[in-house]
């Protein structure tokens, strides 16, 4: 047992000291005048897309078949998820916080869906996004289930119209993507599609990109909020 | 071209909006779709010129965004996901009982993910659809309710994320070096970096991949999920997913070091992977008694064949390991889906249960004695030109040595597939008590089974028409 | 810049550890986490600039760090949550089925 242990603590050593060994030796050459296109992104990224936060840019213009596909890995997981949890008919979950738990938060609820599409509608504008602003809308419901429990009566229901808003966020994505090809450009084009630009910096303005990151956001924050449903529902 | 990914996405999509009001006509309607998926198929590969197609997401110019590209040599890939998966719907559309709408859903997803691995020609967005199509096989493996099964797509998730995780390492570390992830883009920036980074890369990238294709010491995930998952997975993975992820991992070789891929000493490591990969996976096989586990094993002996034929990197080697690759997922789906059949009345995957079923079932063990028989390698079936062509390949680039253990590998499947055969045809005395005698074998069923049983006997026969269409896309790609 | 590299290093290698030696499903999770943390903060090491701004251009600037590593990072974080969503709900259906989370358990009990 014990030689066992010391022999693979040794062979994870070496793995680290030749993973230290590589890194070295690929810091050696590095072409500085290589990234050229990072120079691009950070040089006209703004121009092509009028988005000022050029990640957004990146992860919903130019790249955004990545982000297609991102968001159906979510999507998968949520319905795998949803498929293998039992249907089950147990009684109301009630925990017993004080008075001051639940009107606080009665009280944030409402902020927090109006920090979360701020981050969605502001993707383009400073940190934020799709991505982002779903994952806070995916902790309300988490905080609602947490302090007020679920009504099992009512859970189905719930359950039905997440799952149809998140295949109505990911059809969506993919339609917005079919526009560009229907004037006459390529699947998720943008700017090229005559979209309207607008002015970089103003809120609605880089074409379908805020559109883009509401579609996500909606997704993002219906799967995530069916996968923690589905764990709570399997714990118990 | 993009069709090709994103219109079974949508349909996948919409299915999961709509499969309540369409729950009675599901299957004629999913159907109905997919071969309208085959007509795009036809459209967009009968369009290609020499050099492929090309389309750029989002109508940016070279390098700014993604790029897809259809090369000549995918035509072959498409093909192949297309048909097979359509026919392996038609299977399921009678087989799978409970979720139906959500196994379509999942059937899509899995079809635009492989096509995203065969198409696109960005080194990260070949990481997403890995991904996609990773996630996907551990939910259709997950599918089937029991604890056993559980425990085995727990351990495919974590070698898979590992192996994912050194994939993306592998990519983090060429944008490091290039500072792009065009592939083509990386290919001509990376040829004055050392031998060690390449080799860095190279590895990387065949044990990440080699994870999820099963190579030896990897392998220990895939007959535990086979065992337990349904056999629709089963055929699914072994004929598709598995496939796919091999030629893509090829497709990034090929790409990125153009055609001699490996140098001498990769080479040769890469070839004892292989082989070692088949005679351990053939002599484990020959020890099981569940006939899914066994398929599953002889699964990652074919795939050690592949790999071991791709890696010679030769013209002759491409052509056979290409065709040895349609064959053997020709085969072995044929095989899990009789294997399906066969139980659905026994209810049981053990040989021993299977004893005089030959006299139940006479159509389907005539199948699948037949596919066996191809599988080993005997003529007149598929099994036999393509081994036939790896062993000349083999030879012709020096390694006389290692077609010699083709031919041990031969032998020894011989052994536990005649096994199989054996008992199939041995009378039994007790069986009545156990038989759902009320069961009859279903059309679509047998139908399915049988195309793509005839499908290895003509290729057996008449190999000359694929052979040439193969080696006209492999000359394409050399030139 | 080494020093970094070295803690991402310390980090995989350390991944790779917790998922061999432990036992526990939740620790080789968490292993996995650890793996592909090091590897995200690899993405952002890719992209730092010695006195870079992040790649929001709503003020003046002098130098900006590489975006595309982070919109990357983005991607391969998203993956691995939904991985680890997966992982950890299969981990719950097997503790309720054997009432443990040792592997070495799970296995005895399958016979």
């Amino acid at each position: 047992m014990t030689f066992k242990k010391v022999y693979s603590l040794g062979l994870i050593f070496l793995l680290g000291i030749l993973l230290v060994v590589t890194f070295m030796n690929f810091n050696q050459n590095n072409f500085n005048n290589n990234y050229d296109l990072s120079e691009y992104y950070i040089n006209q990224g703004v121009q092509d897309t009028k988005s000022i936060n050029l990640v957004t840019a990146i992860l919903f213009d130019y790249r955004g078949f990545d982000t297609l596909g991102e968001a159906t890995v979510i999507f998968i997981a949520a319905l795998i998820i949803s498929l293998l949890t039992k249907r089950s008919t147990s009684s109301l979950v009630y925990n017993n916080f004080s008075p001051l738990v639940y009107q606080n938060i009665s009280f944030i609820v409402p902020f927090l869906y109006i920090f979360g599409f701020y981050l969605i509608f502001y993707g383009h504008l400073s940190p934020g996004g799709g991505f982002a602003g779903g994952v806070v809308i995916a902790t309300i419901f988490v905080l609602l289930t947490i302090t007020f429990g679920v009504r099992r009566t009512r859970e189905e229901d719930v359950l039905r119209a997440k799952s149809l808003l998140e295949n109505l966020g990911m059809a969506g994505f993919v339609i917005i993507g079919l526009l560009g090809m229907v004037s006459g450009y390529n699947f998720l084009a943008n700017g090229q599609a005559g979209f309207y630009l607008g002015e970089a910096g103003k809120l609605i303005s880089a074409g379908t990109i805020p559109w883009l990151n509401l579609m996500t956001g909606i997704k993002v924050g219906a799967s995530l909020s069916i996968i923690f449903n589905c764990l709570v529902r399997e714990v118990e | 071209m993009v069709w090709l990914i994103i219109y079974p996405l949508l349909t996948a999509f919409i299915l999961g909006i709509i499969k309540r009001i369409i729950a009675d006509y599901l299957d004629f309607i999913t159907l109905s779709i997919f071969s309208g998926y085959l007509l795009i198929v036809f459209k967009i590969t009968s369009s290609i010129g020499s050099n492929g197609i090309e389309y750029f997401l989002g109508s940016w110019e070279k390098l700014l965004g993604i790029r897809l590209h259809l090369a000549a040599d995918g035509v072959f890939m498409v093909w192949l996901i297309a048909l097979l998966t359509y026919l392996i719907l038609i299977y399921c559309s009678s087989y799978i009982q409970e979720n139906k709408a959500k196994y379509y859903i999942l059937i899509y997803v899995l079809t635009a993910s492989l096509m995203g691995l065969v198409l696109t020609a960005d080194f990260f967005n070949l990481y997403v659809w890995f991904e996609i199509a990773s996630i996907v096989s551990y939910s259709l493996a997950a599918i089937n309710q029991n604890r056993n099964n559980f425990e085995g797509v727990l351990k495919y998730i974590v070698v898979g994320s590992i192996g994912g995780m050194l994939v993306l390492l592998a990519i983090i570390l060429s944008y490091k070096l290039t500072g792009t992830l065009d592939l083509a883009e990386i290919a001509i920036r990376s040829q004055n970096i050392s031998d060690f980074q390449q080799a860095t890369i190279k590895i990387l990238l065949l044990v990440g991949f080699g994870s999820k294709i099963a190579l030896v010491p990897l392998h220990a995930w895939l007959p535990d999920v086979y065992t337990n998952a349904n056999v629709t997975f089963n055929a699914l993975s072994s004929a598709l997913i598995l496939k796919t992820v091999l030629y893509s991992l090829i497709k990034v070789l090929h790409n990125l070091f153009g055609g001699a891929f490996f140098s001498s000493k990769l080479q040769i490591i890469v070839m004892m992977w292989g082989v070692i990969t088949f005679l351990v996976a053939h002599l484990l096989a020959y020890q099981q008694q569940n006939i899914k586990r066994l398929l599953a094993y002889s699964s990652i002996a074919h795939l050690g064949y592949l790999i071991m034929v791709f890696s010679l990197g030769t013209e002759k080697g491409l052509i056979a390991a290409n065709f040895h690759l349609l064959n053997h997922a020709l085969m072995k789906s044929a095989l899990f889906l009789l294997s399906g059949i066969l139980s659905l009345r026994i209810k049981s995957y053990l040989i021993r249960d299977w004893q005089g079923l030959g006299y139940k079932f006479p159509y389907s063990t005539l199948l699948f004695t037949g596919v066996s028989l191809a599988i080993i390698g005997l003529p007149p079936f598929n099994g036999f030109v393509s081994k036939w062509l790896m062993v000349q390949a083999i030879i012709d680039a020096g390694y006389v040595n290692i077609a010699f253990t083709i031919l041990i590998g031969t032998i020894l499947s011989l052994v536990y597939y005649l096994r199989i055969i054996k008992v199939l045809y041995s009378r039994r005395k007790n069986w009545e008590e156990e038989f759902d005698n009320n069961y009859k074998e279903s059309k679509r069923l047998t139908a399915v089974t049988t195309v793509l049983a005839g499908s290895c006997l003509v290729l057996g026969i008449i190999p000359g028409p694929m052979l040439e269409l193969i080696n006209k896309t492999i000359s394409i790609l050399g030139g | 810049m080494l020093a970094v590299q070295i803690v991402i290093a310390i980090l995989f290698i350390l991944g790779i550890y917790t998922i061999l030696n432990r036992k526990n499903v939740i620790k080789i999770i968490m292993g996995i986490n650890i793996m592909e943390a090091s590897l995200i903060l690899f993405l952002i090491q890719l992209s730092y600039k010695d006195g870079g701004t992040a790649p929001i251009l709503d003020k003046e600037y002098e130098l900006i760090v590489d975006p595309l590593p982070q919109a990357l990072a983005l991607t391969a974080i998203v993956i691995g949550a939904s991985t680890t969503a997966v992982m950890l709900f299969l981990a719950i259906k097997l503790y309720k089925e054997y009432g443990t989370l040792d592997i070495s358990e799970i296995r005895r009990l399958r016979g």
